[in-house]
């Protein structure tokens, strides 16, 4: 395996596994009626 | 199968299962499932049938009968003694015992079915020496459940009258039980080597199985008591029974509590047999005495961790639905008066996680292999430690005026943050997942990955970690303190799922990615005898912590024996501080470690041999 | 050393740690529910008022709930008059109640009849509430009790108290048992027992024998504050509120209080150490 592959294997790992949390989260919030409100706005 | 997997450590243990074996094992399995049928219906059915008696006789009856009111008086005085102090401790030590002797037989039918599957006979010496240990705790069981039945009576005797009162003939199919598992238990113990190959072994296993449904029935049966008692059902609001026994029994704590103690006992069990391993380690002689005990000392430890781990969340089930029978209840053992021993909880979670997780790094030492994973130790370590000292700052701290003065208020600036719910959420999700990553590591240290994509699965398994980790401080920090507190309670699911991701990934990627791995050479006994402590700390600290825990459950009745339905009058009736609810805890752990000890050395003193003075 | 005294001296060691811990920590005893009779002929309206919020602190545990975390309207904080007759106006309102007074009692003894929205139990669209019946156990308050609650939270926001005064017919009635919390005196107090009687500081605080968590102890008070302090925490109590507790103490002592009572107590709580 060369160089390039190596670090192609690690971002995709990095990204998938980002992109997986990321709904996760949201599924888990919105399971329970709230929104995952990143902007830092006040809630309700 | 993936528990087979775990608890294989040694190659020669990997043999492979027989054709013929399998559908031996299949057909048996069917049978066993025919078998626990008969016990769900030997355990239930006279229940109900009794029950429809019960109800006939009641419907004659005019006027319900509530509980008794009484008065200070009517509580019989042994001396200057508090009678609470004394069915305390009985009922504190009946309770290890019991905990003790119902979950062995649990794993040790696991271990004895391992050895049958795997033909490795070592899983089957170990299987029967851990029963060794909980004969004699059996009859001590016996002995301090008569003594607390005794106390009840003479200390308590209108609130036990009420009681009978209300469960009636389900006490007397308790006895029955009793005595079903007494011959069951002795049974099991003693055809051990007779009933040990083909298919007499599967009458064995059945008997094993056998001795669990009726061992988790009386389980079951008497926390319905302690339920009855917290939350009752099946009476009206004078405590006059209108419900049949079965309604009395499902009350709405009935079944958080069931779950709740059925794998707490197991992690307790573990923590007990291990500690006898510990203990035989340490004063073994030979080799293979030692290479044998540390292999007992590592499979109960890890029977010990992994149902600690689901711990947490049947907690969480049970303090949810005390939330939802009572919000005042709930909010007596979370917030109010009863709310600062969670710091003495975390001292005690963090003594067993630190003690597990040092078991685990000393354990890397038995394989060469596991010097790639060495550097990674401190890193874990910081992290336990930190997520310790967050965990025990309090909320608030007390504090003399002059530190007052010198933080400027009773809350430290700094630290005032850290004492709060998410900091502390935090806290426990990094020590849990860190924890996963030393087991990890540890079944990881003595196996090379040969599959093509083990960088891949590496990579993934990194990025897991590292994301899981990231998403449980951003949950904290996030919803904790920047936005409003809607979103704390909400978040911290967010976290335990992350924690559970890893666990779930972790298992399923390492159980894909170590098939057919390369072994290294690994070698039983070659730990250091400083381990073997940590082996000792878990027992301790998990009995303490189960005095404590029950200590709050029963606490939160607050001034009643039967909650909402009989007060309690007694000169005791009101919640002790957790100074002298500690000293309490103390006295039964030290009386439980006395008793474990006489256990232990009865045990190894029915396999000691006198040499016939002749043959000198 | 053999390996039994190490064991055995590991263990008891380590037993010994979480024995310390538990000590260290505040030492707090739950209080069984003290009955005691009131002398229903020398009540005045304030002291009815005085009675009735001694067991919205004490024996109702109203607080535990009616707090500023949320989890149940902030009686203390809302101006309960306006929102009675705000709910009694909406159209989910399906009780019996026409005025606040009958509303107010309703609410306690039947919380289902009307939920307020967002406060219902989980998953029954607030058509049930979490709220026990206040008149039953395990709270068991009285018919006086639960007007004097009526009484207080009329008053508190400067509402009319409609409540009538008790009278013994009525509880004779009312209640065989005739038992309530507290007896708050009427005359002035002439010393500092008296003053923290009348006032009924012990409902909240741990001071002389009797335990209460809901507010900071008084009994070491002197030794975290000055004079001056606590005059303030009287007088105003929101100015510094004491962390880890909720802010709950009344602000109005400093019109109940004569001159001589404010300084009898700061004196005598300073002394406290």
């Amino acid at each position: 395996m060369n160089l390039g592959n190596t670090v192609l294997v690690w971002v995709i790992s990095f990204v998938v596994v980002t992109l997986f949390f990321y709904g996760l989260d949201h599924m888990v919030m919105s399971s329970q009626d709230l929104p995952l409100n990143l902007n830092l706005t006040p809630a309700q | 199968m993936w528990l087979k997997t775990l608890l294989t450590v040694s190659p020669a243990a990997a043999a492979s299962v027989p054709k013929q074996g399998r559908t031996k094992w299949c057909l048996w399995l069917a049978s066993i499932m025919v078998v626990m049928g008969l016990g769900q219906l030997l355990g239930i059915s006279p229940v109900d049938s009794l029950q429809a008696a019960e109800v006939v006789a009641q419907g004659s009856a005019e006027v319900l009968k509530g509980a008794p009111e009484l008065a200070a008086a009517d509580y019989p005085r042994v001396g200057n003694s508090s009678s609470r102090a004394v069915v305390w401790i009985l009922a504190q030590m009946h309770l290890f015992f019991a905990a003790f002797v119902l979950a062995v037989p649990l794993f040790v039918v696991v271990i004895e079915w391992v050895g049958v599957k795997t033909g490795d006979a070592r899983y089957d010496d170990m299987a029967h020496e851990f029963m060794k240990v909980s004969m004699t705790a059996y009859s001590i069981t016996a002995l301090f459940g008569g003594t607390l039945a005794f106390a009840l009576f003479l200390l308590y005797p209108d609130f036990m009258g009420y009681m009978l009162e209300v469960f009636g003939s389900q006490v007397l199919v308790y006895a029955l039980l009793f005595f079903l598992e007494s011959a069951i238990l002795y049974m099991y113990y003693y055809s051990w080597y007779a009933l040990r190959y083909g298919n007499a072994k599967y009458v064995h296993l059945s008997l094993g199985l056998l001795l669990n449904v009726v061992g988790t029935t009386l389980l079951v049966i008497a926390n319905a008591w302690a339920t009855f008692m917290m939350a009752p059902s099946g009476v009206d609001a004078n405590g006059a029974v209108t419900g049949d026994i079965w309604e009395i029994i499902r009350g709405p704590l009935w079944n958080p509590v069931n779950l709740h103690r059925f794998i707490a006992n197991i992690a307790f069990g573990g923590a007990i047999v291990g500690a006898y391993a510990a203990y035989k380690f340490l004063s073994g002689r030979s080799n293979t005495e030692k290479a044998h005990y540390d292999w007992m000392g590592y499979t109960s430890n890890f029977i010990a961790v992994l149902s600690f781990l689901p711990l947490p969340f049947a907690g969480y089930w049970l303090m949810a639905e005390v939330y939802a029978y009572s919000q005042q209840m709930g909010i007596t053992a979370m917030g109010g008066i009863l709310a600062w021993l969670f710091i003495v909880q975390a001292v005690l979670i963090g003594t067993i996680l630190l003690a597990s997780n040092y078991y685990l790094w000393s354990g890397m030492s038995r394989t060469e292999g596991s010097y790639r994973y060495k550097w990674l130790v401190k890193y874990i370590a910081i992290v336990l430690t930190g997520g310790f000292l967050v965990w025990v700052t309090p909320h608030t701290l007390i504090l003399s005026a002059k530190e007052v003065a010198a933080l400027g208020g009773s809350h430290h600036h700094l630290l005032g943050p850290l004492g709060i719910m998410p900091a502390k959420n935090i806290a426990v999700n990094l020590m849990l997942i860190v924890t996963f990553l030393s087991f990890q590591l540890y079944r990881r240290s003595d196996k090379v990955a040969t599959v093509s994509w083990a960088p891949a699965g590496n990579a993934l398994m990194v990025a897991i970690y590292v994301i899981a980790v990231v998403n449980v401080i951003f949950a904290g920090v996030y919803y904790g303190y920047f936005t409003n507190t809607v979103y704390k309670v909400g978040s911290s699911v967010m976290q335990v799922v992350s924690t559970l991701v890893v666990i779930v990934a972790g298992v399923v990627i390492d159980g894909m990615m170590y098939k057919g791995a390369k072994k290294l050479p690994s070698e039983w006994g070659k730990v250091s005898n400083r381990s073997q402590y940590a082996l000792f700390a878990l027992p301790v600290a998990f009995t303490w912590l189960m005095a404590l825990m029950g200590y709050v459950r029963s606490s939160v009745r607050g001034s009643w024996h039967v909650y909402t339905v009989m007060k309690d009058s007694s000169p005791d009736n009101f919640i002790p501080a957790i100074g002298y609810a500690g000293n309490m805890m103390t006295i039964v752990t030290v009386m439980f470690l006395l008793c474990v000890l006489f256990v232990f050395w009865i045990a190894s003193l029915s396999s000691t041999k006198q040499i016939p003075p002749d043959s000198q | 050393m053999g390996t039994l005294p190490k064991v055995l001296g590991f263990s008891l060691a380590l037993t010994l740690v979480f024995t310390v811990t538990a000590n260290l920590l505040p030492q707090v005893e739950g209080e069984p529910p003290k009955e005691e009779k009131v002398d229903l002929g020398a009540l005045t309206m304030d002291s009815f008022i005085a009675l009735g919020e001694s067991a919205f602190n004490g024996k109702g545990t109203c607080t535990l709930c009616h707090n500023n975390l949320g989890r149940a309207p902030d009686l203390l904080e809302m101006n309960v008059g306006e929102a009675a007759k705000e709910r009694l106006a909406d159209s989910r309102y399906q009780g019996k109640a026409s005025d606040i007074e009958g509303y107010l009692r309703e609410s306690m003894t039947d919380p289902s009849i009307y939920v307020v929205a967002g406060f219902g139990k989980k998953g029954s669209n607030d058509t049930e509430s979490p709220m026990p019946a206040v008149d039953k156990k395990p709270i068991e308050l009285s018919a006086v009790q639960i007007d004097a609650i009526i009484a207080f939270l009329q008053s508190k926001d400067g509402n009319e108290v409609t409540v009538a005064l008790p009278t013994e017919a009525a509880v004779e009635d009312s209640e065989p048992t005739g038992t309530v919390a507290a007896t708050p005196a009427v005359a002035a107090a002439a010393t500092v027992e008296e003053a923290i009687a009348k006032y009924g500081c012990s409902a909240c605080h741990s001071v002389y024998d009797t335990e209460s968590p809901v507010g900071p102890d008084l009994r070491d008070v002197g030794s975290r504050l000055g004079e001056e302090e606590i005059r303030q925490s009287i007088i105003d109590p929101a100015a510094v509120i004491a962390e880890g507790f909720p802010a709950i103490m009344p602000a109005n002592f400093a019109e109940r209080m004569t001159v001589k009572e404010l300084g009898l107590l700061v004196q005598g709580l300073a002394a406290m150490q």
